[in-house]
């Protein structure tokens, strides 16, 4: 990070920039229901839900590619 | 749901550009203030936190063609992206250019490419994986929601529906089957 200027210099990432996919389904589950939804007050609750099935979905595929590139020819 | 009974036909127009222009702008000409907002923090933050990563070569035309278009709908946003990148680029060009000068003098030929790899090197400013798919992705995508946003408002427009809709009267009009229950 020696010598890194905001919005300049690219950031240094190792291999756990794969958890960068978490804060990125909340923002499309922000911006999907804040269109989506009919009334603002189900607005927190609605983006929850659509953050957790994202989040399962997301890892119930990655499981499943690491069964397939393991154990499948 | 409150409508408008005479639209004027340039209203989708309007609050179209206005939603690319800045993202969930359309949304609060249309009256939906708070969606706006909410919009835009998300669009505007998700856009800059994705150049914060990838720095300033994130938009590029020349190598990233797609990635930019997707960027260029973030409105504003995309468009600082590109003019600072434009601006990084001159300076690295005119470095790369004196650079391949003393390397001539000095008798080492090098190539205009190698001179300028050399420099974003150098600068710190070439971006590598993983930094430019995420960079990339964080922008693209917030342009990509914004796509979204520019329809919403247009259709929001074109179909009259200025406004939040209207409180509900009492609780049993959210859930028709309690109603017919009670």
């Amino acid at each position: 990070m020696i010598g890194w200027r905001l919005l300049v210099t690219p950031v240094q990432m190792g291999w756990n920039h794969i958890w960068l996919v978490v804060p990125l389904c909340a923002m499309v589950a922000v911006v999907y229901k804040t269109i989506r939804v009919e009334r603002l007050r189900e607005l927190p609750r609605q983006v929850l839900a659509l953050w957790a099935y994202m989040a399962v979905g997301l890892t119930a595929l990655a499981v499943a590619f690491y069964f397939l590139v393991e154990y499948v020819d | 749901m409150a409508k408008d009974p005479t639209p004027h036909f340039m209203t989708p127009f309007v609050a179209g550009i206005l939603a690319w222009a800045i993202p969930g702008a359309g949304h609060v000409y249309l009256g939906r203030t708070i969606r706006g907002v909410v919009l835009c923090v998300a669009v505007n933050g998700l856009f800059w936190a994705g150049v914060a990563f990838g720095g300033v070569y994130t938009v590029d035309r020349q190598k990233e063609r797609w990635w930019y278009m997707a960027q260029m709908m973030a409105g504003a946003s995309g468009a600082l992206s590109w003019q600072r990148q434009k601006s990084a680029e001159l300076t690295v060009l005119r470095k790369a250019e004196q650079f391949r000068e003393a390397e001539r003098v000095e008798g080492r030929t090098l190539s205009a490419k190698d001179a300028y790899e050399h420099v974003l090197v150098k600068d710190k400013l070439a971006l590598t994986y993983p930094a430019d798919v995420v960079s990339r992705a964080y922008t693209g995508i917030a342009g990509m929601l914004n796509l979204m946003c520019i329809f919403d408002a247009f259709m929001l427009a074109a179909m009259g529906r200025m406004g939040e809709p209207p409180p509900l009267k009492g609780r049993n009009e959210a859930k028709p089957g309690k109603e017919k229950a009670a």
